[in-house]
């Protein structure tokens, strides 16, 4: 059923570092993974786990020079993303694969009017050539804000965050895109404003027919709106697993932890469960498992060598010596 | 504001109101003192020169000069200052180095010096002032907007563009140069000053505007041999340059605080 014109995405063996003067970085190491069309993936993991930086990788903005993707192929619809131009990523930029960022308020230019920045992906690839203003103001409705045409000549200080979250998916999903990459897209939102936004998303992603990755640290988030979710840690994918799967029968340790970590109204805990220790520092990671001087479960060799990646079940794969041959 | 505004006002409607013609010489009213002072006439309101023209025209005239040569001279260094430092500050890496270093080479020199050895190269004139004034003056653009520009290049908003697809192009200047306006104003306003200064100073050593042009730099040099008995030869002029540059700079320090209230704050 996973025939090669389903997939969207690929990741293979992705590699970005980061050269500092204490060290080589590993903010990415070793990254594999699939979209398929009409895919909502869920990337999560803890803050400085590599979830934006692969994110970025994908769309080769990593910040240069410190920043650099050093192995791996990113096949988007069998072309590696790697091999291309800057020019030819331009093009695809904004235009096949597209990104929300996490802070709406300032991800937009607050000296430019709203019009003009949605406008701007539509100018610059091209599309609606004339009728600009039109099709903003059918984006600004696309994405529901209310009276787009006056809105339109409005600047972003006038706009709530929420709104500036909806002009800001406007603007992504406005050369209709293949993909839309997410970075915590409601992360500085309300709480009633994360649920609309998630609507948003899922019907505009019904609309284009696109892809979505979502990065979110927000697991009830990721349950919501996801058909599969990725577990990242210390720069490595450690499971890999349908939604309904994940949150019924995660393998790794460390997604155990972090389900258990979120608080379920109703069940009175004396207190929120918390994985002991620290995320380690990527600089010279360990040989063996990231994971392991945090894990209640390790064994000997988990620090000495890293697990193999072990298929669970459909769609089910785990990186953990836990269910690893020796 | 005040000053400049009048400033402004003798500038546009100089020759309507000047009370004699600036260029007309007249030997037999020569050294006229100012009219508080003055026996023989109020005619001349501050007196007239070695030539008998009347100085007040003739620092209206002034006014003009040194309005025209420094907007032109600021024409010329304030976009050549805003485009290195928008290129050095978004670029960074080794573009930014060499502009930087060219820069801080810059000035080591001393501007008016640099200026005077340019000037004895062209040879004297009214363009080349502007030329050398405009070339002397944009290293300061191109520090300030830099760092500006690096402050603006790490945020959201352009890496948003950039998302977008956005040309490096498009990015510095729909995207940057509209931040940093705010601050070129200022430092223009604040460079104006200075621009005027230099202007009257290349125009005393002789290097700048010739005579018998009317500009206040030139008056002052033409009044210093009299000084000693016809003080207001070169008095007037020397008020007349004092009280533009102080307009000026009090109202970059009004601008600024008006349109940057974060630093009001600090």
């Amino acid at each position: 059923m996973n025939t090669d014109n389903q997939k969207l995405l690929e990741l293979r063996g992705l590699r970005t570092y980061f050269f500092t003067r204490q060290g080589v970085v590993k903010a990415v190491d070793d990254v594999s993974f699939t979209v398929e069309k009409g895919e909502v993936i869920g990337l999560v993991g803890e803050s400085g786990c590599g979830k934006s930086i692969t994110s970025l990788s994908i769309l080769r903005m990593v910040p240069e020079p410190a920043g650099k993707i050093v192995g791996g192929k990113i096949l988007f619809k069998n072309e590696n993303l790697l091999e291309k131009s800057e020019e030819e990523m331009r093009q695809i930029r904004g235009n096949r694969i597209s990104m929300i960022l996490q802070d709406p308020m300032v991800a937009l230019n607050q000296l430019l009017k709203i019009g003009y920045q949605l406008s701007e992906p539509l100018k610059y690839h091209g599309k609606a050539m004339g009728q600009i203003r039109e099709k903003c103001i059918e984006l600004l409705k696309k994405v529901r804000v209310s009276s787009p045409e006056t809105r339109i000549s409005e600047y972003p200080f006038q706009f709530s965050g929420g709104m500036c979250q909806r002009v800001v998916i406007g603007m992504g999903v406005s050369c209709e895109p293949d993909l839309l990459i997410a970075d915590e897209p409601t992360t500085a939102l309300d709480v009633t404003i994360q649920a609309q936004i998630l609507r948003l998303l899922k019907r505009v992603k019904a609309e284009f027919n696109a892809s979505i990755i979502i990065i979110t640290h927000d697991l009830a988030l990721a349950a919501q709106i996801c058909t599969r979710v990725l577990v990242m840690y210390a720069g490595k994918i450690i499971e890999k697993a349908p939604v309904k799967v994940f949150y019924e029968n995660s393998a790794h340790p460390y997604s155990n932890g972090l389900i258990r970590s979120v608080p379920v109204v109703g069940r009175r805990v004396e207190r929120l469960y918390s994985i002991e220790g620290q995320p380690p520092s990527l600089l010279n990671p360990t040989a063996g498992c990231r994971f392991a001087p945090r894990c209640q479960k390790a064994k000997r060799i988990c620090n000495l060598q890293y697990p193999p990646e072990v298929i669970l079940g459909d769609g089910h794969k785990v990186a953990c010596w836990l269910y690893a041959e020796e | 504001m005040s000053i400049v505004a009048l400033y402004f006002f003798t500038v546009i409607f100089g020759p309507l109101i000047t009370p004699h013609d600036p260029f007309k010489t007249n030997l037999n009213k020569a050294l006229l003192p100012p009219f508080w002072q003055s026996e023989v006439s109020t005619d001349h309101l501050l007196g007239t020169d070695s030539m008998g023209r009347d100085i007040l025209s003739r620092l209206i005239y002034g006014a003009r000069t040194s309005m025209i040569v420094s907007l032109l001279a600021l024409c010329i260094c304030a976009p050549m200052g805003v485009l290195f430092g928008l290129i050095s500050g978004y670029f960074g890496g080794k573009v930014d180095t060499i502009i930087m270093r060219f820069t801080d080479l810059w000035m080591s020199m001393p501007a008016i010096i640099t200026a005077i050895l340019m000037v004895s190269l062209l040879g004297p004139s009214k363009q080349t002032v502007i030329i050398v004034v405009g070339i002397t003056g944009w290293i300061h653009y191109a520090r300030i907007i830099r760092g500006e520009v690096l402050s603006y290049k790490e945020r959201e908003f352009v890496q948003l563009a950039r998302v977008t697809g956005c040309s490096n192009t498009r990015i510095i200047f729909s995207h940057i140069f509209p931040n940093v306006v705010n601050s070129l104003i200022i430092l223009v306003t604040l460079d104006f000053g200075r621009v005027i200064i230099i202007t009257a100073t290349l125009s005393f050593l002789g290097l700048g505007i010739q005579p018998p042009s009317a500009a206040w730099g030139l008056m002052l040099a033409e009044g210093r041999q009299y000084i000693t008995y016809a003080w207001w030869m070169s008095a007037f002029p020397g008020i007349a340059i004092l009280f533009a540059v102080l307009g000026m700079n009090m109202t970059g320090d009004w601008l600024r605080d008006v349109l940057d209230p974060k630093q009001k704050l600090r």
